[in-house]
């Protein structure tokens, strides 16, 4: 039995406060994967608190014979970050600007807008390749984690990234040649 | 800077992420909380519902009794009317 198991059932035999474990665990993966799909470094966390909310009032029904507890997690935020895109109004290139990161202080407007300008181009990707592209660059998860959490075969989940990754690429080519 | 390079920084950066110092504590204390209100209800039927959803074989027993009910209600209906049709003709 693996330690996340054991968690699972200290917390299904009413040991509520173990459940913090797993959240100590995740909390950091989920929330940035959220962040990544939805592009809102605000809401996220919300959206976080509320994927391991559902997840506590849901884990009864959790089975670890059908796949890895971080992949049924991952499934949750996936489906509530789908739900926040719903509700969502798209953000401008300006309100990604304003709201991109950046580390090179020296060079810290290009920077910004080359980052807004990725994060926009990461945005225009259209929910699917969005999601898979993600979930197998910025969380590194295989691909048939990718698939599960999904529910498509692993070759749908490859070709969704091989086309999100020709389709940023070709964007970045044509929108970075004004910033160099 | 190439793109491949940028491309890098920007994928870099997007792995990082800071969480609020308080959020596993504001978490756990709507999850004690919904555990206490869980705890004192004695029917609650977002709870049965949940218990529901976990086991195969209850979705399955409901499904049965539906199609049961269902069933016996249509047998009275057309009794019914075969019974009103006696009447009448």
């Amino acid at each position: 039995m693996t330690e996340e198991i054991r968690i699972i059932r200290q917390v299904l035999n009413g040991h509520t406060d173990s459940f913090e474990l797993l959240v100590q665990r995740y909390q950091k993966p989920i929330v940035r994967m959220i962040r990544n799909i939805t592009g809102d470094s605000q809401a996220c966390e919300d959206i976080g608190q509320d994927v391991f909310f559902t997840a506590y009032k849901k884990l009864a029904s959790f089975d670890s014979a059908r796949s890895k507890f971080s992949t049924w997690l991952f499934t949750i935020a996936k489906n509530k970050s789908l739900n926040a895109l719903k509700k969502k109004r798209p953000i401008s290139l300006a309100e990604m600007s304003e709201k991109a990161d950046y580390h090179n202080p020296g060079d810290k407007l290009a920077q910004k807008e080359v980052v807004a300008e990725f994060d926009k181009a990461l945005q225009d990707l259209p929910k699917r390749q969005r999601m898979a592209f993600v979930l197998a660059e910025f969380e590194e998860l295989p691909y048939e984690e990718i698939a599960q959490i999904e529910g498509v075969r692993i070759g749908t989940i490859k070709s969704r990234i091989n086309r999100a990754r020709k389709k940023l690429a070709a964007a970045m080519k044509s929108r970075l040649g004004d910033i160099r | 800077m190439k793109i491949t390079e940028r491309y890098r920084a920007w994928a870099e950066q997007k792995k990082q992420i800071d969480i609020s110092d308080g959020f596993a504590g504001e978490l756990m204390t709507q999850v004690r909380q919904y555990q206490d209100t869980k705890e004192k209800g004695l029917f609650d039927s977002q709870q049965f519902l949940e218990w529901l959803s976990g086991r195969f074989w209850a979705k399955g027993a409901l499904a049965v009794i539906a199609a049961g009910l269902g069933f016996v209600r249509l047998v009275c209906v057309i009794v019914t009317i075969l019974n009103g049709v006696n009447v009448n003709g």
